[in-house]
């Protein structure tokens, strides 16, 4: 499909104060460009363990541990998530919402296929690679690290489905899928620099003088 | 959290564990041992200090909590009353959980006899929060509080917890207030059982969890609780039982006030404390527990999830979504805490679908704040709908 959505950001919101409502949510709203090119095809998954994700009542809460940057879907972008943590393919997650709707199909899949990658650029989702099962003995593990690097990471196949009675339900009208980010949670992620550091006295004793 | 793999500091943790659990004990020796047991809902936890110093820096705020001290019939924080008790064996590791589900061993560098034991990790070898990165689900755990340099070890099996800071005097303002984040989180939390980032306070219906983030007005909302009578479990962190039901538990006998809580509720402003000489940002620190102690209650039932937003003029309280109460509860505790990979959001969700959520516009009259959490208990109780 060619992809003719782009990325704006539509505003900023300071969801702390309430009052200017500008400093902390970026909402990312979908709109028409040429310059993004078709994704890849192939199953995805979640970045774990770096996200954490839930759905109740039809919003999706996703929290990326790494970044410190959470994130909500409603609707349509909600219904996206739980079909690509159900290691949907990307094609058949595009073709199931564009069965849902009468909208017309390209806009639909050119909407969700936006949303998509979003969920990829901010490192939400991944490309499911093959796993050593798939690709016989001696197969590459996911995401190529060690064996073992990483004890809870999980493909597709391994992912336990999530609880039916938190699936959210799809409005009857289409509605282009926002990504709402919130940014303001994100100092503490960091870690303060060390400097001066005396070898002797070994670290993190700070140099005297 | 992301935990790339095991670095060589990791390695190391072991051997690193046992020559502090080590110094502890020859630190106690030097000076000598001030104990405390303290119990948070069905678990108690026995705090062994080396001096006086430290205890009477991190003990007021878990005054409330406190069961016994050792050699005293009854818990106080004043050096007087706790040069009880001696360690025989300097080279004698501290007996882990005797009569306790864990215990906190507890002391400053400069009282290290002969000089403590360099850090063996460097920045690199820390993820977020300052947890050493190893293995998940290690039972050798290591957090550095980058900001003052105390370092938190914990054997989770043994149930034993090693806390070091370089000097009482450099302790932050906050750790005088809500001390020991990292060694009560891993002391506490379990699969049902979270330290939270929210406050409680309620009455005899139950209560209700303020969910938000630094700023949205939890301590507001639960000063003007306080200021009126009514209950109060805490303003700002909480251990939350969630099964079978959500129970929020106290942890800490203090609120944290700025200058905006300080106008709005005068009557805490001559009682509240400072440094002499306040860093930037400080809080002014109130003895919720000393002041208010027919207020202070161990536990509340919760019964509704209350999402204060500062706002201004009058006050206003509508009904809210499970999503927008979990938007406002599972991020700050997540990453002000990650130390579970983030497992605590699931059971915030589970809390989050099994009460009612509300939105608070706070505004400038405390009294209207007041009457708005009656008004969500008294909805949830007898089930009628927010006017």
């Amino acid at each position: 499909m060619a992809a003719r959505l782009g990325l704006a950001v539509a505003q900023q919101i300071d969801s702390d104060t309430g009052a200017s409502l500008a400093r902390c949510l970026s909402v990312f709203t979908f709109a028409l460009l040429d310059s993004i090119p078709s994704m890849p095809g192939g199953h995805l998954r979640i970045n774990a363990p770096h996200v954490v994700h839930e759905t109740i009542d039809g919003e999706t809460i996703l929290i990326h541990l790494g970044t410190g940057a959470y994130y909500s879907l409603e609707g349509v972008g909600a219904h996206v998530w739980g079909l690509a943590v159900a290691g949907g393919e990307e094609g058949e997650i595009l073709a199931e919402v564009q069965s849902r709707y009468d909208e017309d199909p390209q806009i639909v899949g050119e909407a969700v296929e936006a949303l998509l990658r979003r969920l990829l650029e901010e490192e939400l989702l991944a490309q499911a690679e093959m796993t050593a099962t798939d690709a016989g003995e001696g197969g590459a593990p996911a995401d190529g690290e060690p064996d073992g690097a990483r004890p809870s990471e999980t493909t597709p196949s391994e992912e336990p489905p999530r609880p039916a009675g938190s699936a959210p339900s799809l409005p009857a009208e289409f509605v282009a899928p926002v990504l709402n980010k919130y940014t303001d949670m994100q100092e503490f992620m960091l870690i303060d620099p060390i400097h001066d550091v005396e070898e002797e006295a070994g670290w993190p004793h700070v140099k005297a003088g | 959290m992301s935990r790339p793999a095991e670095t060589a500091a990791y390695t190391a943790l072991p051997a690193f564990f046992e020559e502090l659990a080590r110094e502890h004990a020859e630190t106690m020796a030097h000076t000598h041992e001030h104990s405390c047991e303290v119990s948070f809902a069905d678990r108690s936890i026995k705090l062994r200090f080396a001096g006086n110093e430290l205890a009477d820096a991190l003990l007021p705020p878990f005054r409330p909590r406190a069961l016994r001290s050792a050699g005293a019939g009854e818990f106080d924080s004043t050096a007087a009353a706790s040069r009880a008790t001696t360690v025989p064996d300097a080279t004698t590791v501290p007996d882990a959980t005797a009569g306790s589900d864990a215990t906190i061993a507890l002391w400053q560098e400069r009282d290290v006899p002969g000089g403590a034991l360099p850090i063996p990790w460097r920045e690199g070898d820390l993820a977020a929060r300052g947890l050493l990165r190893g293995p998940a689900g290690s039972e050798l755990v290591a957090v550095h509080e980058l900001g003052y340099h105390a370092i938190t070890l914990i054997d989770r099996h043994a149930g034993l917890i090693l806390h070091r800071v370089p000097d009482v005097a450099s302790l932050p303002w906050w750790e005088r207030a809500a001390p020991l984040r990292p060694a009560l989180f891993w002391a506490l939390s379990g699969p049902d059982r979270h330290l939270v980032h929210a406050g409680a306070v309620g009455d005899e219906r139950g209560g209700v969890l303020l969910a938000g983030a630094g700023g949205s007005g939890k301590t507001t909302v639960a000063l003007a609780a306080l200021a009126a009578g009514m209950s109060y479990v805490a303003d700002d962190y909480l251990l939350l039982h969630t099964d079978p039901e959500p129970v929020a538990w106290n942890l800490f006998g203090t609120a944290k006030l700025d200058a905006g809580h300080l106008a709005r509720i005068p009557r805490f402003a001559s009682v509240a404390s400072i440094s002499p000489d306040p860093v930037a940002d400080e809080k002014w620190v109130l003895d919720v527990a000393g002041l208010c102690a027919g207020a202070l209650v161990p536990s509340l039932p919760i019964r509704a999830i209350v999402v204060p937003r500062i706002h201004g003029g009058r006050s206003a309280l509508r009904p809210a979504s499970a999503g927008v109460a979990l938007l406002a509860l599972a991020p700050s505790t997540a990453f002000q805490m990650p130390y579970d990979d983030g497992a605590v959001v699931a059971s915030l969700a589970t809390v989050a679908r099994s009460v009612p959520a509300f939105l608070l516009e706070v505004g400038d009259d405390v009294q209207e704040l007041v009457g708005a959490i009656d008004e969500v208990l008294d909805t949830v109780v007898s089930g009628s709908a927010v006017g």
